[in-house]
């Protein structure tokens, strides 16, 4: 067992109440990547200890999971809804719009390590395709001409809180139901 | 007169609640608050909202509610009078807050063009809900009738709409649980999943297990995309679930229930836990459930985004803290399931049903839907169509119908294909699928699946085999891993795919996908099994479309990256220089008037169209054009296994499979793949 730490007495008050065989795991890896941004290999041995289960238990639930992540997000993190409805309306046209101007992959930093862009999967606002999530905001109706605008400002370290922003492009095309029926 | 019991007290005060909400003093207005209506930005709306209404000193309140289904016109908002007409306005932009305004504080008229219909009461000039065109196939909601109607995170609205009232009568009669399982059957209730198992019937498995210590669990892993049908019941109504699993613990002998929702649905998990605390509270979970000899706890377990765990043995594992990989069935949960005790696993809306069941009775149960498909079922429409949203709709309205209460296919195009229910349930030509139903015996003979009320509609712009593509890209991405079959047979189903696109499909890849067809039904769950059936449909249905993408390079929708370009169309077009501008790779080259694209720096994301519509255009791709290498990108980041390689000879081909009916789960994919084998 490590040396406890401060840091490892923070994540083993984090996860104090949870109980072995308590189906508890999810829920201690969920509140360290909530509190840390992600779960590091000294928080998957004291979730070991808490639960009874041998930290490559752990490990191995931690990299089963797509939304568990072993090291810390980017700066940025930019989500692309991978969806049937975005992918009739140009999803992967601006899937890879975005990763060409970024120069990176699906899942990886981009070279100076400030965005990321990662496969998401529907949450059902389909009325709003095709869409991406800008930290955690919704961008719908987008083109893949507004995705290269989109990504072109963040690569040029424009604050992500500035672009886009919930409703983007609401209203165009948008009629009322009546007119259409 | 003996004291009030606790629910006759939690009764009267939340009727008193209830009324004063339908009917309050001054002017309130509810904004949607739900996934739809924040990607709709109705915090914003909120936020000017309350500005605007404190700056004016106008006496209005502000409260929330759940989005009506008409997810095209939010952020939606509802303004409740005093003399208790609510009528639904959308889309509420924060531009169109000051009307809202207007409208509640007595301008009558001042937001007519926001509004939508009357939900309650009266106003001169709107229609009432029902009649809105969208909503013409509902035959009034049973599952969503607390949708729009109540605030969700109110248990005192729920209450005060019949809420726990069946649970109370219950518990007080003594009903016997093989009653309620009788009531259930009769009613005619199957497994919301997609499965369509009897839900009594299976109840019954629960009850008869020899160990004592049992558990629910309720599938609320709403992984297909395209489907949000129990976001809408967790997110609206959180305790019509509470309340069915209560009963379903107590119709089983079940202690204790698990709902594990999907990590995609966070607003769904906030509202799970807060009505649990609630009902606990009030005395309906706990040791004893309103004060009775039966106990039963609820918990929440969020899901960490694994399709797969859709799948009940799956979801089983993963919520006994392991990795969700489906194990072979037997044993059945009923038998072993979490921590190897007796287990029930139903979806969110079998569960939600049942309440309704209990309170008006079988028959009235069975009043709506079909002769062979009872009761009500949720769907949301996506796709192509101009008006996205959800639906409650009896079983059996014809697919055509509800394709025109969605406004038709968008932009003058054509619908060519329905796929419903998920990556695993189908994909069917618009000349079957006008002939249809949504009702599951109406898929069935199609070797589909409605599966579990996800429907998107396709229009002829799509392109089927990058569709394929996508789907492929899905499953294999998802499948656990466990079996060779499931996982190397979706790897080579997507490299398939992917490389047809690409314009370098091979010539015995036909009889690769009929072979790896057969092969994956041999995978271990319905994962495996079901993950040819979209392939299975677009060989029997788009044979045509795939030959011309294989044999002759053609891709008609100009959809594939290696079989399309993009090339020049007028030179003289002045937007054409925003195009050069707008292209992510610099693809646009030469002096103005003598514009061309470099194939080969050219990803075919479309950016230039979109600038540019007339100058730039997509054109079928001449055997030989050069192709960027990095299209088309693969979905995943991690690194393949190995390339691809032809699978075992013609003669090798599995001829016959034994897979066992399950008796429910994540769809009724078992007796899919025993009907496709």
């Amino acid at each position: 067992m490590p040396l406890e730490t401060e840091a490892t007495a923070e994540i083993r008050a984090l996860v104090a109440d949870l109980r072995p065989d308590d189906a508890d795991l999810l829920e201690a890896l969920h509140r360290v990547q909530h509190r840390y941004g992600y779960v590091s290999a000294d928080a998957m041995e004291v979730i070991g200890q808490q639960l009874r289960l041998p930290p490559a238990h752990v490990y191995g639930t931690v990299t089963y999971y797509a939304d568990f992540r072993t090291e810390p997000p980017a700066p940025v993190v930019v989500g692309w809804c991978s969806g049937p409805a975005c992918r009739l309306r140009n999803g992967a046209g601006i899937r890879d719009a975005m990763l060409a101007v970024l120069g990176t992959e699906l899942g990886k930093r981009t070279e100076d390590g400030r965005v990321e862009v990662d496969l998401q999967q529907c949450d059902g606002s389909c009325e709003r395709a095709p869409q991406i999530w800008i930290d955690g905001r919704v961008v719908g109706n987008l083109t893949a001409a507004e995705a290269v605008r989109i990504a072109r400002r963040l690569a040029a370290g424009e604050p992500p809180a500035q672009i886009g922003g919930p409703g983007v492009g609401i209203g165009a095309g948008a009629g009322k139901g009546a007119a259409g029926g | 007169m003996a004291d009030a019991t606790p629910f006759e007290e939690l009764l009267s005060r939340s009727q008193a609640e209830y009324a004063a909400w339908t009917r309050p003093e001054r002017p309130r207005i509810d904004l949607a608050w739900d996934t739809s209506s924040l990607a709709a930005g109705t915090e914003r709306t909120h936020e000017a909202l309350a500005r605007a209404a404190s700056e004016r000193g106008a006496a209005v309140d502000l409260g929330r509610t759940s989005g009506y289904g008409l997810q095209w016109l939010q952020p939606l908002a509802q303004i409740t009078w005093p003399d208790g007409a609510t009528v639904l306005y959308g889309p509420v932009t924060p531009e169109r807050v000051p009307e809202l305004l207007d409208e509640a504080t007595g301008r009558v008229g001042a937001a007519a063009e926001l509004a939508v219909g009357v939900l309650a009461g009266s106003r001169p000039g709107v229609p009432p809900i029902e009649q809105h065109p969208f909503l013409r196939h509902e035959r009034g909601r049973r599952l969503l009738a607390n949708i729009g109607r109540s605030d969700p995170e109110r248990i005192e609205h729920y209450v005060a709409r019949d809420g726990y009232f069946c649970v109370q009568r219950m518990v007080d009669r003594h009903q016997q649980p093989e009653a309620v399982r009788q009531l259930v059957t009769d009613a005619g209730l199957t497994g919301r999943g997609g499965a369509f198992f009897p839900t009594g019937v299976k109840w019954g498995f629960l009850a008869g297990a020899q160990q004592p210590r049992r558990y629910l669990v309720c599938n609320a892993d709403e992984g297909d995309p395209g489907s949000w049908v129990n976001r809408i019941l967790l997110e609206g109504d959180p305790h019509l679930v509470i309340e069915g699993m209560l009963i379903a613990g107590y119709a089983s002998g079940a202690q204790h229930g698990f709902i594990y929702i999907r990590n995609e649905y966070p607003l769904a998990v906030e509202r799970m836990r807060g009505a649990i605390a609630q009902a606990e509270k009030a005395g309906l979970l706990g040791e004893s459930v309103l004060g009775s000899a039966f106990g039963f706890t609820l918990e929440v377990v969020r899901g960490a985004g694994a399709y797969v765990c859709g799948e009940e043995t799956g979801l089983i594992a993963s919520v006994q803290d392991a990795r969700g990989m489906p194990r072979i069935k037997p044993p059945f949960p009923a038998a072993s399931g979490v921590f190897f005790e007796p287990t029930n696993v139903n979806n969110v809306e079998s569960y939600a049903s049942v309440p309704l069941i209990l309170r008006h009775g079988a028959e009235w149960y069975r009043e709506l839907g079909t002769e062979r498909a009872a009761g009500t079922k949720v769907f949301s429409f996506s796709g192509d169509v101009r008006y996205a949203g959800f639906m409650e709709l009896p079983w059996g309205v014809p697919v055509p119908d509800a394709l025109a209460a969605c406004g038709g296919i968008a932009g003058g195009a054509r619908l060519k294909a329905l796929q419903a229910g998920g990556p695993l349930a189908g994909y069917l030509p618009a000349a079957v699928a006008e002939e249809m139903t949504l009702e599951p015996d109406s898929f069935r003979p199609h070797g589909a699946l409605v599966g579990a009320g996800g429907i998107v509609f396709v229009s002829d712009r799509a392109c089927s085999i990058d569709l394929n593509a996508m789907f492929a890209e899905f499953l294999e991405d998802e499948s656990c891993g466990r079996c060779t079959t499931c996982h190397g047979g979706n790897q080579r189903m997507a490299e398939v795919f992917r490389r047809t696109g690409r314009g370098g499909g091979r010539r015995e890849d036909r009889h690769n996908l009929e072979l790896l067809g057969e092969a994956l039904l041999y995978s271990n769950c319905v994962h495996g099994q079901a993950s040819p059936t979209i392939m299975r449909n677009t060989l029997a249905f788009f044979e045509a479309e795939y030959d011309a993408h294989l044999h002759e390079g053609r891709c008609d929708a100009l959809r594939c990256p290696g079989l399309s370009r993009l090339v020049v169309a007028d030179q003289a077009d002045p937007r054409l220089e925003e195009a050069v501008a707008i292209c992510p790779t610099a693809a646009i080259v030469g002096e103005p008037g003598e514009r061309s694209v470099e194939d080969a720096a050219c990803i075919r994301c479309g950016a230039c169209l979109d600038v540019a519509p007339r100058g730039m255009r997509r054109e079928a791709a001449p055997p030989g054009t050069a192709l960027h290498p990095a299209v088309p990108r693969s979905n995943a980041a991690r690194p393949r296994l190995r390339p691809a390689r032809r699978l075992g000879a013609p003669d090798a081909a599995p001829r016959a499979t034994t897979i066992v009916r399950g008796e429910g789960g994540l769809s009724g994919l078992h007796s899919l793949s025993r009907e496709l084998a």
